[in-house]
Parts: C-alpha cells; structure tokens; sequence
C-alpha cells in the first residue's frame, strides 16, 4: 500500500492558514485584469491560452462553414445568374463575376487553413492544457521559465495581430502551404502576404518559446521521488512535442525568411527563372511541417493516455511501450516529409520516403492497441471524457489507415491533392487532436475552474460532433477517390451529391460545438463546485491539490512514491463504485 | 536532491523586493541573490537555465544549418555563378574578420573565467575587449565590403545592378551571400547588446563566483556566432 | 469497340500481388457478392480505371482498402465491446488487476503490421515506377500549363482545334486526343506557377514546373464512344449545356496544383481515337486552312509553320527581319543592291529564302518552303504581312480583311 508523503515548502509566506486559488481576484477590476496580463504564473497563461484558442478555432470554424457553404452547389449559371457563388453574394460581390467569386473562396479556405494550423492546432494543446497541466503532474511550482512563458504568450498575440493584419487588408490566397512560385508572385502589389508569412514566422518563436520552457522543466523541476518512468503519460506526450517543436520550427523560421526575401527582393532562391528552385521551397517547407503534424498528434495522444486510463481507472497497459513509442515518433517524424512531395518528381528518394512512412505508423498502432488493452476489465465511467476518448480511437484509426493509402506511392499518385488528402488530415487532425483536446478541456474543466459541467449537455455535443464529424469528411473520402481535386472553388457536378452531404454535415458538426459553447458558459456562472479529485485519480494533479488549484500549486512540495497509474496497488478490488479511498495529502508527514 | 538554502524563500527579483524585507545590503547582490520561488536553490535555477541556453544554441545552430542547406544546394546547381561571384570578395578583409572574431572569443573565454574567479575587473575589461572585437567585426564588414558591394550594384535579386559582365545567375549568388551574412551580422549586433548588458550588470556587482550563468550563456552564444563565421568564411571567400 | 492488350504493367511477379487481389476477391465473394472487383471498387471509383497501370492501382487500393476495413473492425469490436462490459456501474463484479504488460503480445501487434505495410509499399513502389518510366516507343505530346489553361502540342505542331467548358466560368478548356492502345507520353512544362496535371481516369497525375520539364505517361485501354452526331462536345450554342462535353465521351482532366485564382477551371477534355483516327486527326489540325479572314488565316499559318521563332511584328529585332511595315519597305542586300518589297518578292523569299540574302542576316538561313507550303497559305501569310505595313494601299488592306471565298479561286 503506496503512500504520497510530503513536506512543507520552508519559508512559504503565511503558511498557517489556506491558500486562496490562483483565480482569487487580486483585488479591484483593474488589479486583477493587470495581474492576469502580467502574470507568471502557469495556470493563468494557460487560461488565457485556452480562451485565445478556443476564439481562434471559432474563427476557423466559421470560416470552414462558409467554406462548406460555396461548396453546397457546382457553379453553375442559369438565366446568366450564377447560383454556386455564395461566398462572392454574402459578401455583396457580383455573383456572375467568377474572378471575384473565386477569389474569395481561395481567402476563405486559405484562411481557414492558416488559422486552423498556425492558430489552433500547433499551440493548442501544449500552449493551454500543458501550461496548466505539466507543472502539476510533476510537482512543481511553476515552468522553469515563467517570464519566458509569459513572452511566448505576448509573442503568440503578436503573431495573431499579423494574422488580422493580413485579413483585413483582404486575406492572401496561397493556400496554408505557401508554395512558390505562387505565393511570390500573387498580390505582388501589396504586402498581405508578407504580413501573414510573418504571422507565421513569429507564430514559431512562440511555439519554440514553449517547448523549451517544457523540456527544461520536465528535466530540472520533477518532484523529489520522480523518476522518469513515474512520470503520467501526458508529461511524456508533451516532452515529445516539445522536442519536435524545438528542433524543427527554426527550419521554418528561416525558409519563411528567405521566402519574405524572395517576396521583397527577388532575391531567386525559389524561383526557377532567377536560377532558384520551387522545389526546394517544398522540402524546406514539409522538413518543417511533416514534423509538425506529429507536433499536432502526440499532445493528442498524451492527453489520450490520462482520458483512458482515468476513464478506465486503470494502470496504462505497457506504460514503457507508450513513452517510447512517442520518443520514436518524434525522431521519425523528421526523415518522412517526402511523402508530400511524391508528385514533384518522379524522384528514387520517394521510394525511401514511402518505406519510412510505413515505418512511422508503427508506434501509433502501437499506441492504439495499448490504450484498448488498457479498458480490458476496467472501471469504465462513460462521462464525456471517456466518450471523446473512445471517439478518437475511432475517428484517428480510420485517418490514420487512410495515411497508408497516401504512403503507398502508386495509389498516392492517384490521391495526391483531392479530397481524400482532406479527408484524411481532417480524421487525424479534427478527428484526433481537436476530439482529443476537447476530451482533456471536460476532463480537467473541474481542476481549471473548480466547477462541474453539466454532464447531459456535454455528451448530447459529444454525439452531435461525432455524427456531424462523420457526415462532414467521410464524403470527402469517396469523392476524393473519384478524382475530385482540393482547393477548387467550382467543380464539375457529378461530385455534387458528396459535397452536399459534407455540408450538411458541418452545420450538424457546428450545432454540437454550439452544445459544447452552451455547456461551458452555463458551468462557469452555474456550475456546481467541484472537488479536488472528482475521479479518485493517482497523478499529482488531482490527487495533490485543490479545485482550482493555488497560487504555488501544492500546499506542500509532494515526494512521489508510486506511479501514476498504480490503482491496483491503492485500490483493493471488489470496491463499490464511488468507495475508491483517495489518498489524501498529510500535513503532518515527515520532513 | 541538495536541500541547501531552504530556510529563504526567494523571488528571483533583485533584494529588497525580498519577502524578509529588510536585508544586509552590504553583502554583494550575487550573494544575496535568492533562486527564483520554484526553485529549491540557487545552483538548481542556474543547471535549468544552462540547460535552457544550451537548447536555444541548438535552435540557433538548426537556423543557420538550414541557411548551409541552401548554399550547398545551389552550388551544385550553379557552380560557375558561385565562383565568379566570390570572385568578388576580398579573402584579406575576410581573413582580418575571422581574426577578430578568434580573439573575441578568448576574451569571453576569458570573461567567463574571470566571472568564476570573481574578479570583476578583469570580467569588465575582457567584456569591453569583446564588445569592440564585435564592433570591429562590423566595421570591416560595413565600410570595406558592404559600402563597396553597394557601389559596385553588387547586390541580391531585384537591386543587383553589376555592369561588369557577370555569368548568369549570379544575382542568386549575392542572394545568398547578404542573406548569410545579414543573418550573422544581425547575431553580432544582438551579441554587442548582450555584452554591453553584461557590463552593466557587472558594474553593479551583480557577477561572483557564484553567480555567472549569464556571463557563461552571453558567452556560448558568441562562440556559434564565432563558429558560424569560421564556417561562412571559407565557403563565401576561399573556394574557387 | 476493340480492347487493347495492356502493356508495361509491372509482370506479375512476386505471388503477393495474386494475394492482395487473392483478398479482395474472397472478401467479395465471402460476402456474397459475384464479380472479384466491382461492388465495393464501384463506390470509391464509379468507373474502371481506364489505363494500363490504372487497374494495377485499383487492385492495390482495394488490398490497402480490405486490409484497413478488416483491421478497422477487428479493433471496432472491443472498443465497442469492452465500455459496456465493463461499465463502471459493473465495477464490483468486474474490476481486475491485469498485467500492466505482455512482452509477447506487444511484439506481436507491433510485428504484424509491419508485415502487414511490406507489401503495401512493394506494391506501391512497383506501380510508381510503371508510372513514371515510360516506354521508348511512346507517342509524344508536349503540355504546357498556364494561368489557366493546358495547351497541347502534338508530335506534328499542331495545337488542338476543340473547346469545352469544365464549369459554366467562362473560362474554356481545350479538348486533347489521344490514340487508343498505344503508351502515350506527356512531356509538361509551365510557364507561369506550378500546376499538376491530373486524369483521374488514369489513377495518375505529375506537378509541371516553370523552367523544367517534366513527363508521365499512360496507355488509353479503350477508345471514346463519341456523343450525338459523332461530336465530343456540344456545340449547339441554343442549348442551356453548350460547351458542355458529352457525359462519357472522353476523360476529365483537372489541375490539381493550387494556382490561383481560376485553378478550378483549369481542365481539360481528353478523347481517346482510334490510332488511325488519331492520326487524321492530328494532320488534321496541322494543315486544315483556318477560319477567319486572309490576315487571321494567315497569322494562323505563320504560327503553325513557326514564322515568329524569327520574324517579329512589332518591328522588335530578330534572327530575321521583322514584319512590321516589311511591305513597301526598301531593302539592301548582303550584295549591295536593293529592292523595294512587294508581293512576289515576299512569294519568291519564302519559297527560296536562300536566293539573296538582306545585308544583316548573312548566316541565318531559313528554311525552303518550296514544297512545304500550298499557294493558298503563300497568299494568306503575304495579306498578313500587308496587314502588318502602314505603306499599304487601303484596297489591298480590305481585301486582307476579307474571309477568303473558296466558290471561285483566289486571285
Ligand atoms: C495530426 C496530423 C497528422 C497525422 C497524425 C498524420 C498521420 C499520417 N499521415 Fe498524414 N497528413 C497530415 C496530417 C497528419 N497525418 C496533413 C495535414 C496532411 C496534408 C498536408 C497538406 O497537403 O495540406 C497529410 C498528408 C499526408 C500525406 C501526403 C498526401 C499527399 O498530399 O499526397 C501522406 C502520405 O504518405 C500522409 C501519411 C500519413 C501516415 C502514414 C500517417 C501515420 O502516422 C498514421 C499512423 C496511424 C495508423 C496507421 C492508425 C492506427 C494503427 C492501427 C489501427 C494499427 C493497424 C495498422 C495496420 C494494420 C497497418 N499524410
Ligand atoms: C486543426 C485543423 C483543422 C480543423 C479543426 C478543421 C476543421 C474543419 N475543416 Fe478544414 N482544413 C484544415 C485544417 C482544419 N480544418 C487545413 C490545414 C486545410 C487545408 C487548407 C489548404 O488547402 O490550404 C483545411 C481545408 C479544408 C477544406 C478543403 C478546402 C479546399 O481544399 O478547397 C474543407 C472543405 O470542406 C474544410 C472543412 C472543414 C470543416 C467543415 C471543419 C469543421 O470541423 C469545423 C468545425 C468547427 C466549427 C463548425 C466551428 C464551431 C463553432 C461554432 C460554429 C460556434 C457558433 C458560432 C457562430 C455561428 C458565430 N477544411
Ligand atoms: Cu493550374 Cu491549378
Ligand atoms: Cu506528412
């Protein structure tokens, strides 16, 4: 029977009575809004990460809506008028003004793209959940670096002003990818795109920012007694990104300032007529963003790891296999970014790509299979947590296997650039990261906030996101099959009845969001309060502090003496649902 | 893990801002320095913060790494552009340059070490000696090279206007040779700032045996720079 | 209508490929569904593929398919299964401890997909390079891509004739034939931004670059059953689908790189002809007399007999003299003496250029057209070139804009 000891923090100002949470109000409304704008403390920039994030994936949701909504028909003219130019008539264009019409798509779509990846997905997890979450689960008082923690958050505002900048001075149209020579010719009259590929450019420094700051905490702060195999899965999926986010985002950093260079000064390093090469571009480009990918999946996955083993109450099967399986696909991440550029040329360095693709699906399917093994007589409460768990084992295997269809390269020939490639980034970015992160948000909402949500109104989100989730892309899937390319702003109508089931789809996907915003809001003002350890969970986080957490965290610094997910050692078997004794922090222990 | 220090619970903000209030001020700040609260001590907070630097160099070094990419790649595609252009640059201005800089990075070598040592003086001065070696580096740079490369309309992509006749393609070539040593220049400058903060903080006693993470950090940043340029030197000016 | 023998598939040579088809096959018919390939084949792909390796790819994606469905439900099962049966409510009857793990099953599921994924890429990679390596004897057609339009050139010089609407835009695409059963071998090039031709028919496509050229090539298996009145296209400018071609009567191709603002009116018809057909066809459009008055024709001509690689119109200085203001102008020769131009001396000069060289373009031979070139296309270029000179008398200028009436011969 594994205990946790603990010791008082020496010196902790006034130590004799409670803590007030970190979301006590400092004092007046201007105090307290200062003090959430300068703060250093983790939890707070989190939070602030969260609600930024949150804003951004709403923005993007609204502008994949509409770009559902021009796909809704074929354009067509009849009686001159043309229907099937949405976009251009909600924005009081000339509807028969093709150009226009076109145009606006393009913006649309590109805009979603960017704000989706540069916006939301690359920061979301880590920036928000893992700002809370990592010090907590190892037991530390804050990040190893809180200022700098605070300037990637100032840094990550910045980026998004950029963003705003190059919207309003009329969006750019080169898709999320960039690729030259397009986007070094296009608006060659103004600067928008120069504005978001600095967007983008800043936007990386933010992400290295964090990533640093984590890898350093994981190494330096982890509480006495932990060692690395005590260390909740989450941590683990986080370290992983953290990696790949420093290693591979200054690669970017400079193709995106060469790419300004060639936008201001011509300078030719990526156009062919100067003596450049495009293709270059594409490599430096994918080095970057194949990595990055799996800077999207792994915060999934570790999030994933606490979702089932919570939801299961039970120890992750083959704890080692799961952390080292993230280790492997942080480093293959890096040797796999051909595989987007199978169509560029009929290069022999596809066929390597193609091998080591396979090779990079392994440790996934590994992850798959133990977070299964790991229900397998479990205690499986089936709240919305659980729920979204078990909708990204669905949802990510399916995008995952697709991934196989566009690793082989005869078929990914065929595949390359249609909808299939849509569909299936979706089922693994949508369908894994963004379920999984809305999973962690219910999950931990009770620790972030200190209030329940209402339980009915979240699953009823759950099953509408997932239908509408499904409806939206698995469409995609067979059109894309059938040859319908992406980025096409018209299409020729035998592929109209699967974009029409699409759109549907995303108006049945935005209904559940819209459940989700309502649920939210309503447990923030009438919420019912939660306590510390709602789940009668092992990690730090929740068997070690309040709901919502104090200022430092913990009372006292916690001595780890058990693993993470050690129920069978703290839970005798055969206990009633709800009995399971929670261990409780001891003032008194020794020092 | 050492336990050391337990008793003061420090803020990582300058003394006085100190929760004890009131304190010895006659004791030099590097002594009264408290690790930041999340830290069990001192020499805890400074192992992260070295961990930290040693991560942004990597990144630093991933930065230019990707520059090398691109020269490596366009060599071999224009060779003869490459050649004629470096044609251009005078090898005796870069040899001066990388001279400089090799004694640059004895002094902070030597900085550091007179940090751990504790004395101040010799810190001071070797920092002085750095910055002006950076200083130097730029001024030979600008009015030798640059000034004359502008002269000449020796310059990337859409300002290049040479009138000597000049192998196709090398516009492409002064792309890459502002871009690479733009790209350095704009780290020497960032690393003279860095030095004059230095010297700052050790006017105000801020540095003592104990306390030169820093000092140690300004310090490795120079060498990559340094290294980048031993690097850039011989590829830009010397291969024909 | 003919099928042809498939050609420069891969041999089927390692016994893996018999099995991936081996799979579908069963699994089709385990489900009791007759043909080894159609049903499931028929709701991702509507229709067959319709080039040599195409069918190749469709087996290999039905393997992919077969293998993702089984794998998907066998996991499907307990994610489905285990919720319920071990719900929490069920907790005191169910909860175990279990092992936290199982070397020996962890190997295994590790172990069995990568056998799995093995001939997925040996496969793939097979496919990918019958795709790309194409044969010597392969019919050559040159496609350039532009802000946004393919242009087809074929082995002869000659563009297409045809257009066709991809979507209502009024942008045109053109229409390009191809011969039935022969490997055909496209030879792409752009001259704006990257684009990608893509024939969803024939499961391929390849990016086209500025400054670069780049090939892929297929093998039509069957031709193109033309639509009502043997036209590919409607060309009924009455109907609501004029432009429109005919459902069936060909392939679409589409540009599959992003390029801007019209990338999704970037298409193409493509018509697979018999290879006799094929054959008039394309001599066809190399010689028909074009539409259009004398000067139009004419310019037609001089384009397809490639005039401008030398001759300019904008009086901009060229290997050859430029054609603006040529008619009337006085012109001295490498031998000193000089010559006012006028219609025969242009006739003369285009049949035997070589006869007296003009002082400047000593060594710059073009070449003799006598024989090359019918009386009537002499006289269309020459009205262009009258066309093209401000010495021209207004009558002749006229008559150049005239469309020339074959009923009595031309003067
Ligand atoms: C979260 C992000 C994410 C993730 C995790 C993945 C995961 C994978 N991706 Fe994907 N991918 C993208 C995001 C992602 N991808 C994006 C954004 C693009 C398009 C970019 C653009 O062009 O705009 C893209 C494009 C893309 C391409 C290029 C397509 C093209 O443009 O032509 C390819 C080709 O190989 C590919 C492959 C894979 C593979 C093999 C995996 C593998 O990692 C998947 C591994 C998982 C599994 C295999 C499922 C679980 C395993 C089992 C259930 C065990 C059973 C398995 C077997 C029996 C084999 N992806
Ligand atoms: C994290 C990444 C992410 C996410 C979550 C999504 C989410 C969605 N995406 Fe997509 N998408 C991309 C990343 C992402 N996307 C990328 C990278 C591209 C490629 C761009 C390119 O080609 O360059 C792309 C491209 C892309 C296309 C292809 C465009 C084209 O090629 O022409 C389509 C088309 O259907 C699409 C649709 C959707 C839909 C319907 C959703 C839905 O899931 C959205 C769900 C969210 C909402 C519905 C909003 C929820 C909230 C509300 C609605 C609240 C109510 C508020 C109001 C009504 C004010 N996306
Ligand atoms: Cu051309 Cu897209
Ligand atoms: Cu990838």
């Amino acid at each position: 029977m594994a205990t946790i000891s603990s010791r008082p923090i020496a010196g902790h100002p006034h130590d004799d009575h409670a803590h007030p949470s970190y979301l006590h109000p400092k004092g007046g409304f201007w105090t307290t809004v200062w003090d959430w704008m300068s703060t250093v403390d983790h939890k707070k920039i989190g939070v602030m990460y969260l609600f930024a994030i949150l804003f951004m994936f709403f923005v993007g949701g609204v502008a994949a809506l509409l770009v559902r909504l021009e796909l809704f028909t074929p354009t067509v003219v009849t009686g001159g008028v043309a229907q099937g130019q949405e976009l251009a008539s909600l924005w009081g264009l000339d509807a028969r003004n093709w150009a226009e019409g076109n145009n606006v798509y393009n913006r649309t779509m590109t805009l979603h793209g960017l704000i989706m990846v540069f916006l939301v997905i690359v920061p979301s997890v880590p920036a928000s959940l893992g700002n809370f979450l990592l010090p907590l689960m190892i037991g530390a008082k804050d990040v190893a670096f809180p200022r700098l923690n605070l300037a990637s958050w100032y840094v990550y505002l910045l980026g998004s002003m950029f963003a705003i900048i190059a919207i309003i001075m009329g969006g750019v149209d080169t898709g999320w990818t960039f690729y030259t020579p397009y986007s070094t010719t296009t608006d060659a009259d103004s600067l928008k795109v120069v504005w978001m590929v600095l967007a983008a450019f800043v936007l990386g420094f933010s992400s290295i920012f964090t990533g640093l700051n984590f890898i350093v905490t994981v190494h330096k702060l982890r509480a006495p007694g932990m060692g690395w195999f005590d260390m909740p899965l989450f941590v683990w999926g986080i370290y992983g990104t953290a990696l790949i986010q420093v290693l591979a985002t200054p690669v970017i950093g400079i193709t995106l300032l060469l790419l300004i260079f060639e936008r201001l000064f011509h300078i030719g390093v990526f156009d062919p007529r100067l003596g450049g090469d495009p293709v270059l571009f594409q490599h430096f480009f994918w080095f970057y963003s194949h990595p990055v990918v799996y800077v999207m999946i792994l915060p999934g996955m570790a999030i994933m790891n606490e979702l089932i083993s919570g939801g299961a109450r039970k120890k992750i099967f083959g704890y080692r296999a799961v952390a080292f399986s993230t280790l492997a696909i942080a480093g293959i991440s890096f040797i796999v970014w051909g595989h987007h550029l199978f169509t560029s040329q009929g290069e022999v360095s596809a066929v390597i790509f193609s091998a080591l693709t396979y090779l990079v699906a392994i440790p996934s399917a590994v992850k798959i299979f133990n977070w299964i093994a790991t229900l397998y007589k479990g205690s499986i409460n089936l709240n919305t947590p659980t729920l979204y768990a078990l909708g990204f084992l669905f949802l990510f295997t399916i995008g995952g296997l697709t991934g196989l269809f566009l690793g082989s390269l005869a078929v990914d020939l065929h595949l390359h650039d249609t909808y299939f490639v849509v569909a299936h980034f979706h089922y693994v970015m949508m369908g894994g990261t963004i379920i999984a992160f809305v999973g962690g948000i219910h999950f931990w909402w009770p620790k972030m906030f200190g209030k329940m949500y209402n339980e009915n109104w979240a699953r009823l989100g759950f099953v509408l996101v997932f239908i509408g989730f499904n409806l939206t892309f698995f469409p995609q899937f067979i059109m894309g099959t059938q040859g319908m390319p992406r980025r096409y702003a018209s299409y020729v109508p035998e592929f109209q009845i699967y974009h029409q089931l699409s759109t549907v789809g995303s108006w049945v996907l935005a209904l559940g969001f819209i459940a989700h915003l309502f649920t939210f809001v309503h447990s923030l003002v009438a919420g019912r309060k939660a306590d510390p350890n709602p789940y009668g969970l092992l990690t730090l986080d929740w068997s070690q502090t309040s709901s919502p957490p104090i200022e430092h965290n913990f009372e006292h610094e916690p001595v780890v003496t058990h693993g993470p997910y050690d129920f069978d050692d703290v839970v005798p078997p055969q206990t009633r649902p709800g009995e399971f004794p929670l261990p409780k922090a001891s003032p008194d222990s020794k020092h | 893990m050492a336990m050391i220090d337990l008793g003061q619970h420090g803020s990582g903000s300058p003394p006085g801002h100190d929760h004890h209030g009131a304190e010895d001020l006659s004791r030099p700040y590097h002594e009264r320095y408290h690790a930041a609260h999340h830290y069990n001590d001192r020499e805890h907070e400074f192992d992260a913060v070295k961990m930290g630097i040693w991560l942004f160099l990597a990144t630093e070094i991933l930065l230019f790494s990707g520059m090398f990419c691109a020269y490596a790649i366009f060599r071999l595609m224009h060779p003869e552009a490459f050649i004629n252009g470096s044609h251009h640059l005078d090898w005796r201005w870069g040899l001066l340059n990388t001279i400089i800089l090799l004694m640059s990075s004895y002094w902070v070598a030597a900085a550091v070490r007179h940090a751990q040592t504790g004395n101040m003086k010799w810190l001071k001065i070797n920092v002085v000696l750095t910055f002006f070696a950076g200083a130097g580096f730029l001024f030979i740079k600008f009015v030798f090279e640059y000034a004359k490369k502008i002269r000449e309309g020796l310059l990337p992509g859409r300002f290049y206007a040479y009138g000597g006749d000049a192998t196709p393609f090398e516009p492409l070539w002064w792309g890459v040779y502002w871009g690479a040593t733009g790209i350095h220049a704009t780290h020497v400058i960032v690393g003279m700032g860095l030095f004059a903060w230095i010297w700052l903080r050790a006017r105000k006693g801020h540095f003592g045996p104990t306390h030169y993470t820093a000092v140690e950090g300004v310090g490795l940043y120079w060498h990559i720079v340094d290294i980048v340029w031993i690097f850039l030197f011989p590829l830009l000016y010397l291969i024909h | 209508r003919r099928r042809f023998k498939p050609r420069h598939i891969p041999r089927f040579g390692p016994g893996y490929r018999q099995g991936g088809i081996q799979l579908s096959t069963t699994m089709n018919t385990m489900l009791s569904l007759a043909d080894g390939r159609s049903w499931l084949h028929n709701i991702w792909f509507l229709t067959r593929g319709d080039s040599s390796q195409a069918a190749d790819t469709d087996n290999l994606f039905m393997f992919i398919m077969w293998v993702s469905i089984i794998t998907f439900v066998l996991l499907l099962i307990p994610i489905v299964y285990f919720p319920i049966k071990y719900r929490r409510s069920k907790q005191a009857t169910n909860y175990a401890q279990s092992p936290a793990h199982n070397t020996l099953l962890e190997l295994t599921w590790s172990v069995v997909p990568l056998m799995i994924m093995i001939p997925m890429f040996f496969w793939g990679f097979e496919g990918y390079i019958s795709k790309v390596a194409a044969p010597t004897d392969a019919e050559e057609i040159h496609i350039r891509g532009q802000m946004w339009n393919w242009t087809p050139t074929y082995r002869n010089g000659a563009n297409t004739d045809l257009v066709a609407r991809i979507t209502e835009s009024e942008t045109d695409v053109p229409v390009i034939y191809v011969p039935a059963g022969r490997p055909v071998k496209l030879i792409m090039s752009s001259s704006d931004v990257i684009h990608s031709f893509f024939v969803p028919d024939f499961r391929t496509k390849m990016d086209v670059f500025p400054n670069r050229y780049t090939s892929m090539w297929f093998q039509p298996m069957r031709e193109s059953i033309p639509g009502p009145g043997g036209k590919w296209v409607n060309e009924d400018e009455s109907s609501p689908d004029f432009r429109k071609p005919y459902p069936g009567t060909g392939h679409w191709v589409f540009c599959a790189e992003y390029c801007g603002t019209k990338h999704s009116e970037m298409g193409a018809w493509m018509v697979v002809l018999p290879p006799k057909e094929f054959e008039l066809k394309i001599h066809e459009l190399a010689t028909k007399f074009p539409e259009g008055s004398w000067a139009k024709a004419g310019q037609t001509l001089s384009t397809r007999k490639g005039c401008f690689q030398c001759h300019s119109v904008d009086g901009t200085p060229n290997s050859g003299p430029t054609w603006k203001d040529m008619f009337g102008a006085t012109h001295t020769y490498t031998d000193g003496d000089s010559q006012v131009v006028d219609e025969d001396w242009l006739r003369t000069h285009i049949l035997y250029s070589q006869k007296k060289i003009l002082s400047g373009y000593a060594g710059q031979n073009m070449p003799i057209f006598a024989g090359q070139i019918k009386p009537l296309e002499i006289d269309a270029i020459i009205f262009y070139i009258k066309s093209l000179s401000n010495k021209t008398p207004q009558a002749e200028l006229d008559k150049a804009n005239q469309t020339p009436d074959f009923s009595k011969p031309a003067e």
